[in-house]
C-alpha cells in the first residue's frame, strides 16, 4: 500500500514516513503542492496525506485537480489542518476529503491509525 | 322740685354721662381690640400661607409651579378678580391666569397687557411668544368689566427677572400698601428659596463639572431632547472633536458606522437600564462603554430619565496585554512543543528500531537522528532566548566588557550563515568603514545581536535579495547596521517592534518562520546593557535597516587594520 504525504514541514514527513515505512507502507513525500501533484501521478498512492497550508497552493487547490482527474479522484484524501482553521476543513470536507487530523497534536500512531482503517474502509 | 330731687336727677345725669362716656371708652377699646385681632389673624394667616407654599414649594426649581402655588394662595388674603402669572420658560411666556369673579375676555386682555408692560419694564428682551391658560370661573363674553386697580410683583432668582406675578379686581382703589407689602413678602420668600437653591445646584454643578473635566475616562451627558449637557475634555479627545459647541450630530457621526450609538442611547432609555459595551472599537482604541440612563429624582420614581450619561473607559492597552499574552501562549504552542514533539516521535521511533519492533532504512534513521539534534538545539536556543529576557526584564542581565574590534566580529559573526543564505539564494555583505575605534563591548552578546538581526534578514528576504552589514564611527559612537531589502515593517508597527514579543503579522505560511518573537527584545537588552541605543528604518516592499549605536570611550585605541572595505562574503548561486 503506498501512501503520499504532501506538507512543507520537511522534519514531520520524515518522521511520518519513518513510522509509516516500519508499518510496512511503501511512503514518498513532497515538500510543495506543485511537487505533490505531480507525485499524484507519477507515485499513484493509494492515499494521501495533505497539508492543508502549502507555500505554492492550498491543500483544496490540490484535493480540487484530485477530484477534477479521472485516475486521481477515487484516491481517498486525510487532511493535516492547523489550529483555529475549522472553516478550511469544512469546506475540505464538503470538497471529498475523508477525514482530517491537527497538525500539532497529531502522533505517528495517529497517522498510521487513520491510515489502516481509511484504507480498510475503502476495500 | 326739693333738693333732693334736683341732687338724684343731677347724679342720675352725672352717672349717666359716666356711664356714657364710659361705655363710649369702652366701645373704642374693643374697636381697637378687634382691629387688633383681626390684624393679628391676617398676619397668622400669612404666616400659614407662607409656610404652606413653602411645603408645596420645597425644593423645586420649577418656577411655573411656585408661581401656581403663590397665586392659588391669596383668596383668603385679599379680595380680587383674578390672580395671574406669567413664567419664562424655554423663551416663551406662559401666562397664567386663575379667575375669581366673572370676567370677560377684555377684562384678560387688560390683565395680559399690564403684565407684559411690567415684564418690558424689567427685562431686557422678554420672549415674544405666550403661552395662555385661563382657570376658574368661565368667562362671559357678555361682560365688559374692566381692571380697576391691580399691582404686579416679579420672581426672581438672584438678580435674573424670571416671572411675574399679577393680582387684579373690577372694583377701583382696592389695593394699598398692606396687600402690596403682604404678596411682595410671599414672592421675596419664594424668590429667595429659590437663589438659595440654585446657588446650591450651580456649586454643586460647578464640582461635579470640574470632576468630570478631570477624569481620564471620556464622559458626556445628553438630555432626552439630544442636547449634550456636558463632555469633558477626555470625550473630545476619544471622539476627535475640536469645536466649541459639540452638537449630537457631531458625536454620531466620530462613532460613525462603526457603533450606533443613537439606537444604544434609545434602547437605555427605553429599557431604563445600563448598557455595557467590553470592547468598543474607536479610532484605533478600544473602549469599555458604560451607556447610564440618569434617573429624573425630583418627579419620583415613575417619571423615567431627563437623559442619559456615557462613559468611555479606555482599555486599549489591556487589549495588547491580552493579545501579547496570547501570542505568548501561541509562541510556547508553536516554538516549544512543535521542537519537543518531533524530538519525542523521532526518539520513539529508533527506541522501537532498536526494540525489533520494525525495520527502518539507515538512511531514515540518520534523518531521525539528525531531526532529535537539531531540535533540541533549537528548543535550547529558544529557552535561552527567554531566559535572556527574563534576565533583561529582572534587570539581572550581566556583561562582560572588553576592547573588542567590531570588523572582526562582524565578520565572524557572518560566516556561520553562509550556506544557509547561499541556499537561500540571498547575498550577505559587509561594509566596514574603516578606521573604527575599539570598542568596549561583551564580544559573546554582541555577537548574539547580529545572529538576532541577520537571522531576522534572511527569513523576510526574498530569494535574489541582499543582506548588508555596515559599520562606521558616527561621532562618539560606532553604528552597525543590518540592511535588507526583505518584505519591510508597516510603519505603525515600527514602534512596538522591540517590545516583548512583537512579531510581525504574518500568513499562516509563515508561522513556520517565526521564533520566540523576542529577538528584537532581547537585542535591545543587549545594546542598552552596553549604553547603546537601536533603532529601525523601513520601508514595506522596499526592505528594513536595524542598527545599533555603541558609544565610544575617549581615548579608545584606533584599530587600522590592514584590509580595505572588502568582504563579498557570500556568492549567489544560480
Amino acid at each position: 500500500m503506498k501512501v503520499l504525504l504532501i506538507d512543507d514541514d520537511e522534519d514531520l514527513m520524515n518522521i511520518f514516513t519513518a513510522a509509516l515505512g516500519k508499518e510496512g507502507f511503501e511512503t514518498a513525500y513532497a515538500l510543495t503542492g506543485e511537487k505533490g501533484l505531480e507525485k499524484v501521478a507519477e507515485f499513484k498512492p493509494d492515499i494521501v496525506i495533505l497539508d492543508q497550508v502549502l507555500p505554492d497552493m492550498s491543500g483544496n487547490d490540490i484535493l480540487r485537480s484530485m477530484k477534477a482527474r479521472e485516475d486521481t479522484r477515487h484516491v481517498p484524501v486525510i487532511l493535516l489542518s492547523n489550529f483555529s482553521q475549522e472553516e478550511l476543513v469544512k469546506g475540505a470536507i464538503d470538497q471529498g476529503a475523508i477525514d482530517y487530523l491537527f497538525k500539532y497534536q497529531v502522533e505517528p500512531k495517529d497517522i498510521i491509525a487513520k491510515v489502516k482503517e481509511a484504507l480498510k474502509v475503502q476495500n | 322740685m326739693t333738693n333732693l330731687e334736683l341732687a338724684a336727677i343731677a347724679s342720675t345725669v352725672v352717672f349717666a354721662g359716666i356711664s356714657l362716656i364710659l361705655s363710649i371708652r369702652q366701645r373704642f377699646a374693643s374697636q381697637e381690640l378687634k382691629k387688633q385681632e383681626a390684624f393679628e389673624k391676617q398676619r397668622l394667616y400669612q404666616i400659614s400661607i407662607l409656610k404652606q407654599i413653602q411645603d408645596k414649594i420645597g425644593y423645586s426649581l420649577d418656577v411655573e409651579k411656585i408661581a401656581e402655588v403663590i397665586t392659588g394662595s391669596l383668596r383668603h388674603l385679599f379680595a380680587y378678580s383674578s390672580a395671574s402669572s406669567m413664567v419664562i420658560k424655554n423663551d416663551k411666556i406662559i401666562f397664567k391666569t386663575d379667575v375669581e369673579q366673572t370676567v370677560g375676555p377684555e377684562y384678560i386682555d387688560q390683565v395680559r397687557k399690564n403684565m407684559i408692560m411690567s415684564l418690558n419694564a424689567l427685562m431686557k428682551t422678554p420672549p415674544i411668544h405666550i403661552e395662555e391658560h385661563v382657570s376658574g370661573n368661565p368667562l362671559d363674553d357678555r361682560n365688559k368689566a374692566s381692571v380697576a386697580s391691580f399691582f404686579n410683583i416679579p420672581l426672581a432668582i438672584g438678580n435674573e427677572v424670571v416671572g411675574l406675578i399679577n393680582v387684579s379686581s373690577t372694583s377701583k382703589d382696592l389695593y394699598h400698601e398692606q396687600e402690596v407689602t403682604i404678596l411682595y413678602q410671599i414672592v421675596a420668600q419664594a424668590s429667595e428659596a429659590l437663589t438659595k437653591l440654585q446657588q446650591i445646584l450651580a456649586t454643586e454643578k460647578g464640582k461635579l463639572t470640574s470632576m468630570i473635566g478631570s477624569l481620564a475616562d471620556g464622559v458626556f451627558m445628553v438630555d432626552t431632547n439630544w442636547n449634550i449637557m456636558i463632555i469633558n475634555e477626555s470625550a473630545m479627545q476619544f471622539l476627535r472633536l475640536k469645536s466649541e459647541k459639540v452638537v449630537f450630530t457631531d458625536i454620531i457621526s466620530s462613532f460613525g458606522t462603526q457603533y450606533n450609538i443613537l439606537e444604544k442611547i434609545n434602547q437605555a432609555l427605553r429599557e431604563n437600564k445600563q448598557i455595557v459595551e467590553e470592547k468598543m472599537g474607536l479610532n484605533d482604541k478600544v473602549f469599555k462603554t458604560f451607556i447610564t440612563p440618569v434617573p429624573d429624582l425630583a418627579g419620583g420614581k415613575t417619571s423615567g430619565s431627563i437623559g442619559a450619561s456615557i462613559l468611555l473607559h479606555d482599555v486599549t492597552i489591556e487589549q495588547n496585554i491580552n493579545t501579547i499574552k496570547e501570542d505568548f501562549t501561541h509562541m510556547i504552542v508553536h516554538e516549544l512543543r512543535a521542537p519537543l514533539t518531533a524530538i519525542k516521535d523521532s526518539s520513539e521511533l529508533m527506541l522501537e528500531v532498536f526494540e525489533d519492533k520494525g525495520e527502518i532504512e539507515k538512511e531514515q534513521q540518520k534523518r531521525l537522528l539528525h531531526i532529535i539534534d537539531q531540535q533540541s538545539k533549537s528548543l535550547l536556543e529558544q529557552i535561552n532566548h527567554v531566559l535572556d529576557a527574563a534576565k533583561i526584564e529582572g534587570g539581572r542581565f550581566i556583561i562582560s566588557k572588553s576592547p573588542c574590534d567590531m570588523a572582526e566580529i562582524i565578520q565572524n559573526a557572518i560566516e556561520p550563515f553562509v550556506p544557509q543564505a547561499q541556499k537561500l539564494q540571498i547575498l550577505i555583505l559587509s561594509d566596514i568603514y574603516f578606521p573604527l575605534p575599539a570598542v568596549d563591548v561583551d564580544p559573546i552578546r554582541i555577537t548574539q545581536v547580529l545572529n538576532n538581526l541577520i537571522s531576522n534578514s534572511l527569513k523576510f528576504t526574498q530569494p535574489g535579495g541582499k543582506i548588508t552589514i555596515s559599520a562606521k564611527l558616527d561621532g562618539n559612537a560606532v553604528t552597525v547596521a543590518v540592511k535588507d531589502t526583505g518584505i519591510g515593517i508597516p510603519e505603525n508597527e515600527q514602534e512596538e517592534l522591540f517590545s516583548k514579543y512583537y512579531q510581525i503579522r504574518t500568513t499562516p505560511h509563515q508561522l513556520a518562520k517565526k521564533g520566540t518573537g523576542l529577538g528584537l527584545y532581547i537585542t535591545k537588552g543587549i545594546v542598552e546593557a552596553h549604553g547603546g541605543t537601536v533603532g529601525v528604518i523601513s520601508k514595506p516592499g522596499e526592505g528594513t535597516t536595524i542598527y545599533f549605536k555603541i558609544p565610544v570611550k575617549d581615548g579608545a585605541p584606533q584599530i587600522i587594520k590592514g584590509h580595505l572595505p572588502q568582504a563579498t562574503v557570500s556568492n549567489m548561486v544560480n
